[in-house]
């Protein structure tokens, strides 16, 4: 946190700060699907992500597949989710996320 | 960033400051507003910093800061709002509000999950609301600010640009999970059900519910692949045929009753990760926590913000509180944003 600054300010106001990141290491996905996805997806590795947005793609993704088992569906579904992390990658709780899929 | 409950005249002079705002408030005090960059929905009952209240004087108001970069107010209804993440800029967040009981509150709840980008853009926000006196004789609205005009049909959204160096972090808290009773599954997803397989086998929802008299004040939980998503009961009485929902149910999830929770506000607080309540800069709660928990007059510390019909954190939530933060990332010399290289 970079301080805060909460407190009265007129008329039962609240200010808030932003907060500082803290320095955790980024790791940029290439655009190339790993086989981890897959497996995510497929129920075959089970991680409790951190990062909330991935928690609920995942549970959609993973509903999507069961109702549609294919490769092709797979493919699709296990880009969506990895594109997540790679869109927000910058995210302290997406940072030990990925250290949890890629080890 | 800040939010604060403030009168009709404070909000005026905000507006034509220029201000950034997301309101929330009783329908006879949005109408008092001029044109401007905000957006609103129709509610009374509040999480304050001096306790639960319904405030038909005040407005709850967000106020973005400086350094959002643009932001664009639109209207959604049933045909376009499953262009609602596609519109949402590359890094930034979009509020939206809905008003209870229209066709896009039903759209958005059954579908949300399937809309492009779905969840990959952050949208944060509620369903709006009335009294509760006025249930079924008053419509719930959204406002949009730009023409300072109501709907109960569209909802409202603002998507808001952030600069490259931040970046929105959505949230929420939930204080319920699965009780040990029997496994619920719904055959069809829907705002009502009048069958379920209860541990596999199909019954009448509304007689299980009578006979096994389970407290409907407590949501139906869903294991939803690790996140507990509630889903609250509406309306299970005699007079029913079936079982009416906040939320929509989904197929081929997993329900159970959830387990009863002694004393709210504790358990509640037991779960803030530490400091949150200092970095939210928005956040809403249910009315049926609100109600239930008998918040009124109860204060939560750092926890302000609107109680609503339902809560948006990428889908439509029930029982829960949601909450939007935003980082500052730090900065990296000779790196960027852009996710096309790899490590």
């Amino acid at each position: 946190m970079t301080g805060s600054n909460h407190g009265k300010k007129e008329n039962l106001t609240k200010t808030f700060d932003t907060i500082q990141k803290s320095p955790e290491p980024v790791i940029r996905l290439s655009r190339e699907v790993e086989p981890v996805w897959h497996d995510i997806i497929a129920g075959k590795v089970n991680i409790e992500f951190e990062f909330f947005a991935a928690r609920i793609l995942q549970g959609t993704l993973a509903r999507n597949f069961q109702k549609n088992p294919s490769a092709e569906n797979l493919a699709k579904c296990a880009w969506e989710l990895s594109d997540l992390f790679r869109q927000n990658a910058d995210l302290p709780s997406v940072c030990r996320d990925l250290k949890k899929i890629l080890g | 960033m800040t939010q604060a409950m403030l009168s009709p005249h404070a909000v005026r002079d905000k507006i034509k400051q220029g201000q950034k705002l997301v309101l929330a408030g009783d329908e006879e005090l949005l109408r008092q507003l001029p044109a401007g960059n905000w957006i609103a929905g129709t509610i009374p009952y509040f999480m304050t910093e001096t306790g639960g209240q319904c405030n038909l004087e005040k407005i709850h108001v967000t106020e973005l800061p400086d350094f959002v970069q643009a932001i664009e107010i639109r209207s959604y209804d049933e045909a376009t709002i499953p262009l609602v993440y596609s519109d949402a800029p590359d890094n930034g967040v979009s509020f939206i509000i809905i008003p209870a009981k229209s066709p896009v509150h039903s759209s958005f709840a059954l579908n949300a999950p399937n809309y492009e980008h779905f969840a990959v853009r952050p949208l944060i926000g509620w369903i709006s609301g009335v009294h509760l006196e006025e249930i079924g004789s008053k419509a719930p609205k959204v406002f949009n600010g730009s023409s300072a005009e109501g709907s109960e049909t569209d909802a409202i959204v603002m998507h808001v640009t952030l600069p490259k160096e931040k970046i929105a972090d959505i949230g929420i808290i939930n204080i319920f999970v699965q009780g040990d009773g029997d496994s619920i599954v719904f055959p069809c997803d829907g705002f009502s059900a009048d069958q379920a397989y209860i541990n596999g086998e199909l019954a009448n929802f509304r007689n299980y519910l009578l006979e096994k008299r389970l407290d409907t004040r407590l949501p139906l939980v869903a294991d939803y692949y690790g996140v507990s998503i509630n889903t609250s009961i509406r309306e299970a009485d005699q007079s029913q045929e079936k079982v009416e929902f906040y939320a929509p149910v989904f197929s081929g999830l997993s329900y159970k009753h959830a387990r009863p929770v002694a004393d709210y506000i504790s358990k509640f607080i037991s779960q803030l990760p530490v400091g949150l309540e200092h970095q939210i800069v928005f956040s809403c709660n249910c009315i049926l926590n609100y109600l239930h928990s008998n918040l009124e007059g109860k204060r939560i510390p750092g926890i302000t913000g609107p109680a609503t019909f339902g809560e948006i954190a990428y889908l439509l939530l029930n029982q829960t509180m949601v909450y939007l933060r935003i980082i500052d990332l730090p900065v990296r010399r000779g790196a960027d944003r852009s996710p096309e290289f790899s490590a």
